[in-house]
């Protein structure tokens, strides 16, 4: 491993950037590689026209880009990526010799606009990384297959690598001393972008979504139907928690889609996260931050999920979930 | 006029199955080999494709799978669906973990074999890599209109209706075809059984395997090694007792936390 500066140059390229927890992890990781550039770091935040940018303080010295664009004001992943790619060559940060390592939020947005730009730019998409290093202007990734059970590292030493990033470390703000970052605005071309005629959809589903929810009550297979998740959402609107469920139960109906939790779906990080008639498998643990703790409820004593849980019941969740009912009504 | 409905199809390595203790790409491979299944998504992909077919009879649905031999399972599993093409494509000239390079591969499988399909479907995440970035590439690597994370899709007239899962909830998108589309898990999209004379007649209907263009690497994968459980500090700390006296203890946790947040 080379002790010397890596000729790479770090940027984040934040598609409408939203305040987030995965957005100041990002930003963190980002300054740890910048530490270990020869060049300053940059940001380039897109945004849609009428909106200021949203710099971060930060413990480095950075360039932070605003680049508002009327294409903008729908998410398109193929518009987004447009831009990004017109702000990267406006920015001048694609001139000169310097390979580059573009880095996005995790989650389909990111994952979705990192693609499109990776293949329009000839560039290496490393995917959904969990860590990031350089040795010398070699990307180091490390990221997730095979529903979690294995741990792949990537290397590539192509002039543009492109990936998201969720490390797994807590995010430190404040921990060391943070400057304004030096904000520039650029001004991008007219984009002649086809738009999809988009009609949002009234929500059927009045819970409080995932993201951002202090706690989270999620069931699992062993819920087995309806009647099960009927009674995990009267404990979580008891506890004004959000609702998940793994894949299996968005396969069986029993959650919609937008509350898959795990290493195909949502990546939740609560106070607290209660588990019910949830194994424990790779693929559903990848989606819970490693700091949360975690109740697990679960009539197998042998289930994984035990192993990484703080607080474990081993019993049946038609015995169980009916007096919690009772005990949280009364004390509501 | 018919419609062509072209299905991407990459399985995995069936999750009810051990992976090997030696994790290198070729052990991996061969458990794959051993024990493939379509994916969730794979599954809704397809499903979609037959619905398509169901509303228009005329439509005719192919599927390109990524297999590594003319006797993969997956093959006979998507040609007992009644469709009028099932190609295999190699899976060892895919490296799934590098997107960009097997989305090129792919998109030129794609042109040579199927030209100018209206319709692309595969799942949100296409093979064992955990990731939905290959969809996104290759509809880019095609030229093609990309909506990702559809949960249902009609063609209504020279347009297709997408109602997806977007960032702030669901929204139906309409857009002219071509189109490459992502499939996402959802009820509606659980694979039917085949009938059993289709099965039957799969089972006689020889394969073949397409050699893809040799891609260029752009990532090497350095060491693939088993997964270590997430770190998580100190023991599990077990509530026992009968289920009023456990219910009530983690009546008091949960408003701890509720108090606190």
């Amino acid at each position: 491993m080379s002790t010397s500066a890596s000729r790479r140059r770090i940027v984040v390229l934040l598609p409408r950037s939203t305040p987030s927890e995965d957005e100041d992890r990002l930003l963190e990781a980002a300054c740890a590689l910048a530490r270990g550039s020869a060049h300053a770091l940059n940001v380039i935040e897109l945004s849609p026209p009428g909106t200021p940018p949203l710099p971060h303080d930060l413990p480095l010295a950075c360039t932070w880009w605003h680049a508002p664009h009327p294409a903008l004001t729908q998410p398109i992943g193929s518009h987004l990526a447009q831009a990004g790619e017109r702000a990267l060559a406006a920015s001048g940060l694609l001139a000169g010799d310097a390979p580059l390592l573009l880095l996005l939020p995790p989650g389909p947005q990111g994952v979705e606009v990192a693609a499109h730009m990776a293949t329009h730019l000839q560039a290496a998409v490393l995917g959904g990384c969990s860590s990031i290093t350089l040795d010398d202007d070699v990307v180091v990734a490390r990221r997730a297959g095979w529903g979690g059970r294995i741990a792949m590292t990537l290397h590539s030493d192509q002039a543009i690598c492109v990936a998201t990033l969720r490390t797994a470390a807590e995010a430190h703000a404040g921990a060391a001393t943070l400057e304004p970052p030096s904000l520039r605005t650029l001004t991008l071309d007219d984009m002649a972008l086809p738009s999809p005629e988009i009609t949002p959809v009234a929500p059927t589903d009045a819970m409080p979504p995932l993201e951002g929810a202090p706690i989270v009550v999620a069931g699992g297979r062993g819920m087995q139907g309806e009647d099960g998740f009927a009674l995990l959402r009267s404990v979580a609107e008891q506890l004004g928690a959000s609702l998940g469920g793994s894949l299996p139960t968005v396969d069986a109906g029993w959650v919609p889609v937008a509350r898959q939790i795990g290493q195909s779906g949502k990546f939740v990080s609560p106070r607290l996260y209660l588990a019910v008639g949830i194994s424990g498998t790779p693929q559903h643990l990848a989606g819970i931050a490693p700091g949360t703790p975690i109740i697990a409820l679960n009539k197998d004593p042998d289930a994984p999920i035990f192993k990484v849980a703080r607080t474990g019941i081993v019993g049946d969740w038609r015995e169980l979930l009916p007096p919690l009912l009772d005990e949280l009504r009364a004390d509501a | 006029m018919s419609m062509n409905v072209l299905v991407l199809l990459a399985g995995v390595a069936d999750p009810r199955h051990p992976l090997p203790a030696q994790t290198d790409t070729h052990a991996l491979l061969h458990a794959r080999i051993s024990h493939p299944v379509l994916s969730p998504f794979d599954e809704a992909a397809l499903e979609i494709a037959l619905k398509l077919r169901d509303a228009d009879p005329t439509t005719e649905i192919s599927a390109l799978v990524v297999a590594t031999s003319e006797r993969e399972p997956l093959l006979r599993t998507a040609a007992s669906f009644r469709l009028a093409h099932t190609l295999g494509v190699d899976a060892a000239g895919l490296p799934l973990w590098d997107a960009a390079a097997a989305a090129r591969a792919l998109a030129d499988v794609v042109r040579t074999h199927f030209p100018q399909p209206p319709l692309v479907l595969l799942g949100r995440e296409f093979g064992d890599g955990d990731d939905g970035t290959l969809p996104a590439a290759l509809a880019t690597a095609l030229g093609m209109p990309y909506a990702s994370l559809a949960l249902s899709l009609r063609i209504e007239a020279d347009r297709a209706s997408v109602l997806r899962q977007g960032a702030a909830g669901l929204e139906r998108w309409r857009l002219p075809l071509p189109l490459v589309a992502s499939i996402t898990n959802d009820p509606q999209n659980r694979l039917r059984h085949p009938l059993l004379k289709n099965v039957m007649a799969a089972k006689k209907m020889p394969f073949s395997l397409i050699t893809p263009p040799p891609a260029v690497p752009m990532l090497r994968l350095a060491s693939s090694i088993a997964a270590a459980p997430p770190e998580r500090t100190g023991p599990c700390d077990m509530l026992a007792g009968p289920p009023a006296a456990q219910a009530a203890a983690l009546a008091r946790l949960l408003q701890k936390t509720v108090s606190a947040a």
